[in-house]
């Protein structure tokens, strides 16, 4: 496979994309020891952190020093280490703002967003060009349209199009043209960011979604995971949804067409999984918190940084031919809770949901008193222009609840808009203090 | 192996025809207007030029406003990193009032761009948001959101579209700057109404159409730049 020329492949860069383990291995050795140098002594809170663990740079020379020896570090050290001392990237920072070319911030759904850092390669953003790969695999080609527009906070989207020689069209998904321009230009690429989906869902009570987005060759789904019943829906109407999201916040995830897990580009990061519990590396299709360190950021890397995200991975070469590691994410650290003594995960509870027709598109929250916890309390959303008997519902959404969990949870019913409107980042928080 | 690899392998991909499909939002309704590399090159250009009376350069923060489905963001966007600044986003939802804030406390900007009215009307509800707001050097928003502002003690100069154009104020005039060299503008006598002309060069042409967009079309801006000055209030 890496004998294919570009594109003749099918993937941009196929040569990087099926690099042989041995190889991304003996990469990762060279660019952590590298990184290393690169980052202590200029990045304030990582050679605090390094000296409090007596590290230095000459005892990192690949992934087994690197993991054995550097400490981890957290989304609270960077935010603390900002506070306490001004710092914009949380004491990361191993070079002057003048390196600059553009700044984005993390969702912000636990606390205080934090910033990413980035430099633009030719007045281009690295965070779009981690896309290309990609949308180049699920057949995006020079001269496609594709809609930009499903988010102002991550820079220039025009420019994904752009890069793959593609012509960015600027609509959002609520814009009152959508349609429109649908009809038009019959674009090959849009993304849906979170709850946007419902969106969909909403257009398909007044038009043929399956006709109207035919032209479609992919379309891209971030933000949170899409529930089985919304991804059954997709499937019927004949979108094919390609899933990313953020590989450990220092590049972007793609599923291929394979959609067997999202593909990590191993050569913009070093991720590990650790087990929650021993912080031992788990095996391969194992669940554990993702890791992960900057390869490509000389400005304010991330190095071991604790993404509090629960992945299953594997690096098994894909069906599609790629040898980077694969992601298929769990939740999240903080989802975790125990109530009178059975585990639950937001996912769980989402299944339940979704077996009830007006609470299918799994917009809910649950309310969490603590990691113990007596009473599961759910705010559920429902689809006001199906449901008729709020009583009946109740019912059938408890019934469903205790089927899915054998637990009698406490549910405060409202319609989806209204579960919606309760958002402070754009997000569904599936799971919220009380 | 990098992510300078990743950039040849795309840019050794053929170059779309256009640079883009924006929205003209005329005084009868919105059109879609194709935007070729030499607009956007002339846009980013004239931008560069605007701005440069800014003093921005390296290490300059811009933060942009954005819903991420305008043009001219883009444009200014390239105007500014051409200059040596950087630029941050944040969207121009009512909700993102806590990610304007964290910018403001922890990476303060030289130029705010886009301020919308929702996230204007956030700003002007929170007294610790509107002091950090009020210590950005300039604050450039839409229209709409001028107002609200100023309600709360910020002084702010409009940023807006004017069909194919973009009106942006110089560094120290009052009012917003067209390209004179790309859009031409009239004002029927005794109104607010605005009609905009391009030059044969632009992708999307329009000759003397009526936008949606209301101002006062000045005779001038005491920089003395060429080109059409409107006052958007």
């Amino acid at each position: 496979m890496a004998a294919a020329t570009a594109h003749s492949s099918g993937m941009l860069e196929p040569a990087v994309e099926c690099m042989p383990r041995a190889e991304l291995n003996a990469y990762h050795d060279d660019k952590l020891a590298e990184l290393s140098r690169l980052a202590y002594g200029r990045a304030p809170l990582l050679t605090r952190l390094w000296d409090e663990a007596g590290v230095r740079p000459a005892d990192i020379r690949g992934r087994a020093d690197f993991s054995a020896r550097v400490p981890f570090l957290t989304k609270d050290m960077i935010r603390d280490y900002r506070s306490a001392y001004g710092a914009p990237f949380g004491g990361l920072e191993c070079r002057e703002l003048t390196a600059l070319d553009g700044v984005f911030t993390s969702s912000g759904t636990t606390g205080d967003a934090t910033f990413f850092a980035e430099e633009w390669p030719d007045g281009w953003s690295p965070h779009w060009l981690g896309a290309t790969r990609a949308l180049y695999g699920a057949g995006i080609r020079p001269g496609d349209y594709m809609l930009v527009g499903s988010t102002g906070m991550r820079g220039p989207h025009a420019q994904l199009a752009q890069l793959l020689g593609a012509i960015p069209i600027f609509v959002g998904l609520t814009d009152p043209q959508l349609l429109e321009v649908i009809e038009r230009y019959r674009p090959a690429f849009m993304s849906l960011v979170g709850f946007t989906a419902l969106e969909l869902l909403e257009l398909s009570k007044s038009v043929d979604i399956k006709q109207t987005f035919s032209c479609f060759k992919v379309i891209g789904f971030a933000g949170e995971p899409l529930g089985m019943a919304m991804r059954e829906r997709f499937a019927a109407w004949g979108i094919e949804l390609l899933t990313w999201s953020t590989a450990g916040d220092v590049s972007l995830c793609f599923e291929c067409l394979e959609h067997d897990g999202m593909h990590m580009w191993e050569d913009t990061g070093f991720f590990e999984v650790l087990d929650v519990e021993t912080g031992q590396p788990v095996e391969d299709g194992g669940v554990g918190e993702l890791i992960s360190t900057s390869l490509c950021n000389t400005i304010a890397p991330l190095a071991r940084y604790r993404t509090e995200d629960l992945v299953r991975v594997t690096r098994e070469p894909c069906a599609c031919g790629r040898t980077h590691l694969r992601q298929w994410p769990v939740g999240r650290l903080g989802d975790l809770m125990v109530v009178r003594g059975v585990s639950v995960t937001p996912s769980e509870v989402w299944r339940a949901l979704e077996t009830v027709p007006e609470t299918s598109a799994g917009v809910f929250q649950i309310v969490k008193t603590g990691t113990r916890m007596e009473r599961l309390t759910i705010r559920v959303g429902y689809d006001a222009d199906q449901a008729a008997d709020l009583a009946d519902l109740r019912a059938r959404v408890g019934a469903a609840i205790w089927a899915q969990l054998a637990i009698e949870a406490d549910l405060e019913l409202m319609t989806t808009g209204q579960l919606l409107a309760r958002s402070t980042t754009g997000k569904i928080q599936r799971v919220v203090k009380a | 192996m990098n992510l300078r690899d990743t950039l040849s392998a795309n840019l050794a991909l053929p170059r779309a025809p256009l640079a883009g499909v924006g929205w003209v939002e005329l005084a009868d309704g919105r059109v879609l207007a194709p935007i070729s590399w030499a607009d956007a090159e002339a846009d980013a250009d004239w931008a560069s030029s605007v701005l440069a009376g800014y003093g921005i350069g390296r290490g300059d923060h811009c933060l942009f406003a954005t819903t991420g489905s305008e043009y001219w963001p883009l444009q200014v966007g390239a105007a500014v990193t051409g200059l040596g600044g950087f630029i941050g986003n944040i969207g121009a939802a009512a909700y993102e009032d806590r990610r304007l804030s964290v910018y403001l406390r922890f990476l303060p900007p030289k130029v705010i761009f886009g301020l919308s009215e929702k996230l204007a009307a956030k700003v002007a509800g929170s007294a610790d948001l509107a002091a950090l707001v009020a210590k950005v050097p300039q604050v450039l928003a839409l229209p709409a959101a001028v107002p609200v502002l100023a309600g709360a003690g910020i002084t702010a100069r409009a940023i807006s579209p004017v069909g194919p154009a973009l009106a942006l104020p110089c560094a120290d005039g009052d009012g917003s700057h067209l390209d004179g060299g790309q859009f031409s503008l009239a004002q029927p006598a005794g109104t607010r109404s605005i009609t905009v002309s391009t030059t044969t060069s632009r992708e999307f042409r329009l000759a003397g159409a009526e936008v949606s967009t209301k101002g006062t079309v000045l005779p001038g801006c005491a920089c003395g730049r060429p080109g059409p000055v409107l006052d958007l209030r």
